[in-house]
């Protein structure tokens, strides 16, 4: 009954819902792109100047500890008021903590002798940061990255709330008209944006790891 | 005495190296009879391509190439790791650092290719202060084993071994060519290595590569830092002779460190005997085990072996002179003699 409802509903109101998961895509990739083009470079910086850390670290940190709810109408009070605008910032600043974490534990856990050794043999701080400790931190990078994209899908639904669209406008509307089909309408494309997002980046994590970090089991060292 | 000095450069920049190398020279020749300077001619590598820079030092030019003066490091906590060091040390002189943990033998090692800045004294290298280069092209001028291997796990045989020269930005297809050259002289198979993982290969062909990696830009100083010491020990004994045997070759100036005796001995033109920040002795290996300094270098070297190798240092010095151990054990008839064959002591008489 609810299947053949909904259904009913995707074929009647597709335009609607395309135009829904359109916004919703807007509303999870500038947060998360704005998220690695500030959180990255920023945290790579807290590793050469550890005293920024904390701050870094705190301010990403703190800001996941307010409710994602009070954190939209947080920005309305702090005068941003309703729309895509205020939706976009509360989400880029959710985003940040797991980029700011996965970054400085992948920059910070690259083994100090391998930068020892390529410091010896002459490095300048870029082609360290750029031939050696990027690539060995850019896997734990792109699962924070991962992390950050899969909360922020499920979180962008929220938005709505404050006037930002997205599929969660489908959900507020269905839920307001106490109509299951409508709900599900939204639920259904965000639950799998959410599985392609965590699909398409552990696939950029395989393809951009090269063989010799890849664990091997029963390897082929000895010979 | 002649010697020549290559560096791989980028053809744009050769004008300006050569220019800066004369002028280098001619303050080298400063201190010596004119004439004897030396020469700056470019040279293009045969196998690689490489356009190389070579130096020939006139006669004039000094044979040290290392020296500490003074050289001291303390910490703020007011322990001193290197005590006013003095040391001179040749070219394509193979010298080794050693003495327990905490001696200040790597601390040394690292302030030459300044790791550690020393907090008074002086290093030179070729006559110049190690501090008037800038760090990363001083230390692109050396190269440096560590003990770790320290080959990058995401990078293949071939990009490891030429890394300082991706460094210096040459390009790909000289490196390659650089990797495979060097993987040949040390009997690895190019076409099997090039590309593959350090994860790959077993941990003595790792260091291996690891030295191989230290000799691609040409150095004239390669500093090692207890190499082999995650090594088991065939496989230790088997690097320490191919190194002996690429040194020979290269011909080098090799500053090692280690703890390890059997390997100071092995490897030594010279063995610098360190503790607390000084230096006990310096001597050949054979006046060590001869003469040690005193109680500290006899207990170091150990009651057993400066027996075993006093015998075994009588048969090597005729070994130096192109003899085989059977030739060696005639010439030494009628006396009992420990032969060291692949780390396992084997006494025969004759």
């Amino acid at each position: 009954m609810l299947i053949q409802h909904t259904l009913q509903y995707f074929a009647q109101h597709t335009g609607h819902i395309l135009r829904a998961t359109e916004q919703q895509i807007v509303l999870v990739l500038i947060p998360i792109g704005l998220a690695v083009l500030i959180a990255v470079p920023m945290t790579i910086l807290a590793t050469r100047v550890r005293k920024l850390y904390p701050w870094v670290i705190g301010f990403s940190n703190a800001v996941q500890t307010i409710p994602s709810l009070a954190l939209l109408v947080l920005m309305i009070t702090l005068g941003l008021g309703i729309g895509v605008l205020p939706s976009i910032v509360a989400l880029f600043v959710y985003a940040l903590m797991p980029i700011v974490r996965n970054t400085y534990v992948g920059i910070d856990g690259v083994a100090s002798e391998l930068k020892e050794a390529a410091i010896g043999m002459g490095t300048t701080k870029w082609q360290l940061l750029w031939f050696v400790e990027l690539p060995l931190a850019l896997r734990v990078i792109l699962t924070g990255i991962r992390s950050s994209l899969v909360s922020t899908v499920g979180f962008a639904t929220l938005a709505a709330l404050v006037g930002g669209g997205g599929l969660g406008s489908l959900i507020l509307q269905g839920l307001s008209m106490a109509s299951n089909s409508i709900v599900l309408a939204g639920t259904i494309p965000a639950v799998l944006m959410a599985f392609l997002a965590e699909f398409l980046m552990a696939q950029l994590e395989k393809w951009v790891t090269p063989r010799g970090l890849r664990v091997r089991v029963g390897g082929a060292g000895e010979r | 005495m002649c010697r020549s000095f290559y560096f791989p450069i980028p053809m744009h920049q050769l004008i300006q190296y050569a220019s800066f190398c004369l002028s280098k020279m001619m303050r080298i020749g400063q201190g010596n009879p004119p004439g004897r300077v030396g020469s700056v001619r470019i040279a293009r590598d045969s196998i690689t391509g490489i356009h190389l820079l070579r130096l020939s030092a006139g006669k004039g030019v000094e044979r040290t190439i290392l020296r500490f003066i003074d050289l001291t490091k303390s910490y703020a906590d007011q322990t001193v790791a290197v005590d006013h060091l003095n040391l001179s040390i040749e070219r394509g002189e193979f010298v080794v650092l050693i003495g327990p943990s905490g001696c200040g033998k790597s601390t040394t090692l690292r302030m030459v290719n300044r790791l550690v800045e020393p907090t008074s004294g002086t290093i030179e290298i070729d006559q110049r202060d190690a501090r008037s280069y800038p760090p990363v092209e001083l230390r692109r001028r050396l190269g440096y084993v560590i003990q770790q291997i320290g080959l990058m796990p995401h990078l293949t045989i071939a990009e490891n071994i030429s890394f300082v020269l991706k460094l210096q930005r040459i390009g790909k297809v000289q490196r390659r060519a650089r990797a495979r050259e060097l993987l040949k002289l040390a009997d690895l198979d190019p076409d099997t290595y090039l590309d593959r993982y350090p994860v790959e290969l077993s941990g003595g062909q790792q260091q291996r590569v690891g030295v191989l990696r230290a000799l691609a830009h040409n150095p004239e100083i390669i500093l090692m830092d207890e190499p082999f010491g995650a090594l088991d020990p065939i496989t230790r004994e088997q690097l320490q002779d191919e190194l002996k045997r690429l040194q020979r070759s290269v011909q080098k100036t090799i500053l090692f460190v280690t703890h390890d005796m059997d390997e100071a001995l092995r490897l030594a033109d010279r063995i610098v005997v360190m503790k607390g920040g000084h230096i006990v002795q310096v001597a050949a290996p054979d006046e060590i085990l001869r003469n040690p300094a005193d109680e500290f270098v006899a207990n170091f070297i150990g009651r057993q072996r400066m027996l075993g190798r006093f015998q075994e240092m009588d048969l090597r010095s005729v070994n130096a002179c192109g003899a085989d151990s059977e030739m060696a054990r005639q010439a030494t008839p009628a006396e009992k003699v420990t032969v060291n064959v692949a780390g396992e002591a084997v006494r025969s008489s004759c």
